[in-house]
């Protein structure tokens, strides 16, 4: 297993990232590098700011909206959890489109409705935004550590007389802390690789992300837009270090192998107003977001014309249904083999390697630490070409009009790459929570390590997998920076497409291709999801 | 890790697989509009039976992916003629004079046949009617009239980098300057206080004017009558009295294309009169470079526009510096909204 995840990793962005190294340190990269420390500082504060908050509040909601949907019964639980995931689906551009529609200084809330005219543009609009679009991690994973918290522990908090205000804050929180800082990680690194919602409204505030793109697509500078990235890198890889010497001293065993009860909803009201007050609240403001992508694209120009039409769906079909065969295909390639790595470097990480398990980690991260339009860089400069090793050529040229499947294996590997981070996170977290005695006892009644694995540990982090497996598949449906540089004339991908027509200012057929994009992705999740719970209960049934 | 030296190939072999070899199909880096990319190239496949795809690309990215993938495509069709120039000086286009290029205007085709042009636009002004009523202005029509302090925070420029436009805006600028940097850098410091954002692509700012989140966009007076026949009906075209930029959308077959003739005979097909007389029905409000080709009747009149003299190797040989300068002293000061 070693071998093949040593290999994969190595292939998927050792062999990207040195390519990287090496056109970022070349004097053109250096001076790049130089000019973000001295005459441009603010773009690199600008970065910084903006992941910091996106972190926060992108941590707050999903903790909040986790917490409801674990320990509250209310009506419309199954529609929070659908619209909790529904902005991890959207493609890029789309929410930040429909928020410029809804709130814009012409928006039809805040102008039409209440005849304010707000300022969206910069940094207010981009944490909005930002965040909304990622809140969707923070849930899944803090959602997957609330249900794997053992229920007993609160029923000895009650009974020693605390209230559930005192639980949640004496209790649970402190448990949680480690999925809280992976989720703050995960949002601060999305937040700052953004490129998506600085290019639609950012106005002036300018940050590391767009920069890069501004020094590919504008000039063609790789050697630039290399050094830049390798400045967005580092405050990347010091939360990631921070996070886990955090993480790796608070964390808490929780799932022992002993027999628990069940999680008891909670039914103090200082406990349910305020958490339903913000769920509402976010519900609303999703709905809205998605309403608009939804409308806008039966409308002539929402806001402008509000005729209804089907032109826009006339013209995704026309120019879209290669571009949704070549997504979905490639997808479904792509996500089960992140997933699988993604659980196969947990389990490496935690089980076996306790020093180089940490390089193992920090490399599987690097999938989402590198920015994508950097990384997509990196597969350009390591694929157009044949890989050579010593002599010998290992590997065809694989990015590129010119390679093998028209570059469809460069961007499937793109896809992997930037599937496994969270799927590991996930996993990892799950796994640190299962007691090795868990294993141990597996291992002392006849199982081998593979069977432990696949038996024990499998199945106690099926969460895990599917939060694993669902962030693959709807993040190759919705990356776009990362491929922009590898698409070719025979594999049309559908991002690419909505991003022309952001491009070309015609929101109403983005947001009919987003539409199509978002039905595709809940099928298939939908799918999805049915088919690994029938499989985590059929693996029950035969342990028990 | 491997090393570097580990990864590149022995001498003389790493050239071999991207040598030049026949193809059946025809593959376009393809630099306009995504509905006009795709109805030209079914159209020059329908008309010539040779099979051909195209990638949408901007110029900016045509140019990275022929460092990174020599080879991949076979033409280049559409974006400004400087930037093939600026593809010529990195010696990835092959020189090729279409027997149709002698129709053309001279201005429209270059002396060292290294590209042809078939559409052409100008730079305008985008304005929103209601918000300019709203401020209590006219449609500008110079260049200062833009930095008219009524329009704080409500101008959209596309960001010189990324969109031809706004270079052609800044080169437009300093040739009126008479190639004093200086003086446009310092034009470009003062228009910041007015921009609200620098957009990626010219015709999303056309799309904030027509929606009123700002009043005037710098804009291809092409893109604005688009966003206006699209249903943002308040946008109304201006140009600056002085003078202002214009586009030759320019044709080349590049370097070592693995289909060749494809190449050149799509070069001749897009310089046909047939080919030009598509351009109404696409439809696209670029005006076509044939005299004698069919004109949509909302196609701005590129005859009475007020140019500025265009020397497309100045306008090539400047934009390094002009943008990198762009970068350092006008879009990193803080402007109007903050």
């Amino acid at each position: 297993m070693l071998a093949v995840v040593l290999v994969a990793l190595t292939l998927l962005l050792g062999l990207p990232v040195s390519k990287l190294l090496a056109a970022g340190t070349s004097p053109a990269g250096l001076e790049a590098i130089g000019a973000s420390f001295t005459t441009d500082v603010t773009t690199l504060t600008n970065s910084l700011v903006l992941g910091v908050l996106v972190g926060i509040v992108g941590t707050m909601i999903g903790l909040v909206s986790a917490f409801a949907q674990v320990f509250l019964v209310f009506p419309g639980k199954r529609l929070l959890h659908w619209l909790t995931l529904l902005p991890l689906i959207s493609p890029p551009f789309a929410a930040a489109t429909a928020v410029i529609t809804l709130f814009g200084r012409r928006g039809i809330v805040s102008y039409h409705l209440f005849g304010l005219e707000l300022d969206i543009y910069g940094l207010g609009g981009l944490v909005l935004v930002v965040s909304m679009t990622f809140t969707p991690l923070a849930y899944m994973n803090i959602r997957g550590m609330l249900e794997n918290l053992d229920p007993s522990l609160f029923e000895a908090s009650a009974a020693l007389g605390s209230s559930e205000v005192r639980t949640i804050f004496r209790v649970m929180l402190p448990m949680i802390v480690p999925s809280l800082l992976t989720s703050f990680l995960i949002l601060f690194v999305e937040g700052i690789a953004d490129l998506a919602n600085p290019l639609v409204l950012g106005g002036s505030f300018r940050v590391l992300a767009s920069q890069i793109y501004f020094a590919i697509a504008g000039s063609g500078d790789i050697a630039a837009a290399a050094g830049i990235a390798l400045v967005l890198l580092v405050p990347a890889l010091l939360v990631f270090v921070i996070q886990k010497y955090w993480a790796g001293k608070k964390s808490v065993v929780t799932v022992t192998g002993k027999p628990t009860g069940r999680i008891r909803p909670m039914e103090s009201l200082a406990v349910r107003i305020p958490v339903l007050t913000v769920v509402t609240a976010w519900m609303a403001l999703v709905i809205l977001v998605f309403g608009t992508i939804l409308v806008g694209g039966f409308v002539s120009i929402l806001g402008v014309n509000n005729s209804f039409t089907f032109e826009h769906y006339e013209f995704v079909w026309r120019l879209g249904s290669d571009a949704m065969r070549t997504t979905l295909t490639m997808t479904l390639v792509a996500a089960p083999i992140a997933a699988a790595l993604a659980v196969c470097i947990a389990w490496l990480v935690v089980r076996h390697f306790q020093r180089f398990g940490r390089v193992l980690d920090f490399v599987g991260m690097l999938g989402s630490a590198i920015p994508g339009t950097v990384l997509g860089l990196g597969f350009a400069l390591a694929y157009s070409q044949p890989t050579w090793l010593f002599g010998q050529q290992i590997l065809p040229a694989l990015a590129g009009g010119l390679a093998a499947g028209a570059g469809s294996v460069a961007i499937v590997m793109v896809f992997i790459a930037r599937g496994i981070p969270t799927g590991q996170q996930a996993s990892i977290s799950s796994l640190k929570q299962i007691n090795p005695q868990v294993d141990e006892a597996a291992i002392s009644l006849g199982a081998n390590q593979f069977t432990t694995f696949v038996r024990i540990s499998i199945p106690l982090i099926s969460p895990a997998i599917i939060t694993a497996v669902t962030y693959a598949i709807t993040k190759s449906m919705t990356t776009i920076t990362a491929i922009i540089f590898i698409t070719t004339p025979q594999t049309k991908v559908m991002t690419a497409q909505i991003l022309d027509e952001v491009d070309a200012g015609r929101f109403g057929n983005a947001f009919a291709y987003c539409t199509v994009l978002i039905v595709m992705v809940l099928i298939i999740l939908s799918i999805t999801s049915l088919l690994l719970r029938r499989l985590n209960r059929s693996k029950r049934t035969t342990a028990s | 890790m491997l090393t570097m030296s580990a990864c590149s190939p022995p001498e003389g072999q790493g050239a071999a697989t991207t040598a030049p070899q026949a193809s059946g199909s025809l593959n376009i880096a393809c630099s306009q509009q995504e509905d006009f990319c795709q109805a030209i190239t079914a159209a020059f496949s329908a008309d010539t039976g040779i099979d051909a795809t195209y990638v949408r690309l901007g110029s900016g990215e045509v140019l990275a992916r022929l460092e990174t993938t020599p080879g991949e495509f076979d033409v280049w069709s559409g974006g400004q003629a400087e930037n093939h120039l600026i593809a010529d000086d990195r010696g990835f286009i092959e020189p090729y004079v279409s027997p149709n290029a002698s129709a053309l205007a001279a201005e429209y085709n270059d002396a060292d046949g290294v590209w042809s042009g078939f559409y052409t636009d100008s730079v305008g002004f985008c304005s929103n009617q209601a918000e300019l009523d709203k401020l209590g202005i006219d449609a500008p029509t110079s260049w200062d009239d833009l930095l008219d302090p009524a329009l704080k925070g409500t101008v959209s420029m596309p960001h010189p980098a990324t969109a031809g436009v706004g270079y052609m805006a800044m080169f437009a600028v300093d040739t009126l300057n008479g190639g004093a940097e200086d003086e446009t850098i310092d034009y470009f410091t003062q228009l910041n206080q007015n921009v609200l954002q620098y957009s990626k692509s010219a015709a999303s700012g056309t799309e904030l004017a027509g929606r009123g989140e700002v009043a005037v966009a710098i804009s291809l007076d092409s893109d604005c009558v688009k966003a206006k026949e699209a249903g943002y009906s308040d946008l109304v075209t201006s140009y600056p009295e002085e003078g202002t930029g214009y586009e030759v959308g320019a044709v080349s077959v590049l370097k070592d294309a693995r289909n060749a003739e494809g190449a050149k005979a799509y070069m001749d097909w897009i310089l046909s009169t047939d080919a030009q007389n598509l351009y109404a029905d696409v439809p696209s409000y670029a005006a076509p470079t044939l005299a004698d080709a069919k004109q949509g009747s909302s196609v701005p009149d590129q005859d009475a526009v007020n140019k500025v003299e265009w020397n497309l190797q100045k306008a090539a040989d400047s934009r390094e510096a002009l943008l990198a300068r762009f970068e350092s002293d006008v879009a990193s000061q803080s402007s109007a909204t903050e």
